[in-house]
């Protein structure tokens, strides 16, 4: 499960913006309704959220999606 | 590690050593034995019932240990996917390959390669299990890896 397709590499800023919030992990984890593990490997780029968990994500910390989630070529 | 790769290890002990158990029934020396119908039938029996109690087992001893609130979330649901697909692709692998070998055997008597004699019931038996047995372990390898990569 890593966070590259193949073409292109989806990166976020997840862990910056957790810290920002006084966020753990798990807190992150609960309000997005996914597990600790999965905010882990999602900060550290090992493992591409879906569509729904990515906005859920952006959402948690009150920002756009494209703030968070960037795709790099 | 989370409770998912838990049972997955568990599991994979668990299914090789049954499997174990199963070759020591059907082998003898490393090859397939000619062994009765019947001490086949009771092998298979007893090689279903271990594996429904030993992950019965697992799943409720995992079950009492699981912390308030875990459940399974979208990555571990797309990793079991990914893991199921590679189990797909290993049966087809094996069947496959068990197939050409029976066929090859067939129009081209008296090669020198080993000989998977498919016709015989023992041998027939041990090869469909064992791969039953492979692309279970595969896929409960394929899930640690994945949670480990």
């Amino acid at each position: 499960m890593t966070a590259t397709g193949g073409r292109g590499h989806v990166t976020n800023r997840v862990r910056k913006l957790r810290e920002a919030a006084g966020l753990t992990q798990a807190e992150l984890a609960e309000r997005v309704g996914a597990t600790r593990q999965t905010i882990i490997a999602v900060e550290a780029e090992k493992y591409a959220p879906s569509l729904e968990l990515a906005f859920r994500l952006a959402r948690a910390f009150r920002m756009p999606f494209e703030s968070v989630f960037h795709y790099e070529d | 590690m989370s409770e998912h790769e838990k049972y997955a290890w568990a599991s994979l002990v668990a299914s090789a050593l049954i499997w174990a158990f199963f070759a020591m029934r059907l082998t003898e020396g490393g090859w397939v034995a000619d062994v009765s119908a019947r001490h086949m039938l009771l092998t298979y029996v007893a090689t279903v019932i271990l594996m429904a109690v030993s992950h019965s087992i697992i799943a409720v001893l995992l079950a009492a240990r699981r912390p308030a609130g875990a459940f399974k979330d979208e990555r571990d649901a797309a990793i079991e996917a990914r893991a199921d697909r590679i189990e797909g692709y290993v049966l087809a692998v094996v069947i496959n390959v068990l197939v050409v070998h029976a066929l090859a055997d067939a129009a081209f008597a008296g090669h020198a390669m080993p000989r998977i004699d498919l016709a015989n019931l023992p041998v027939l038996v041990f090869a469909l299990l064992s791969a039953l047995f492979g692309g279970h372990i595969v896929k409960q390898a394929a899930i640690i890896w994945q949670y480990r990569a």
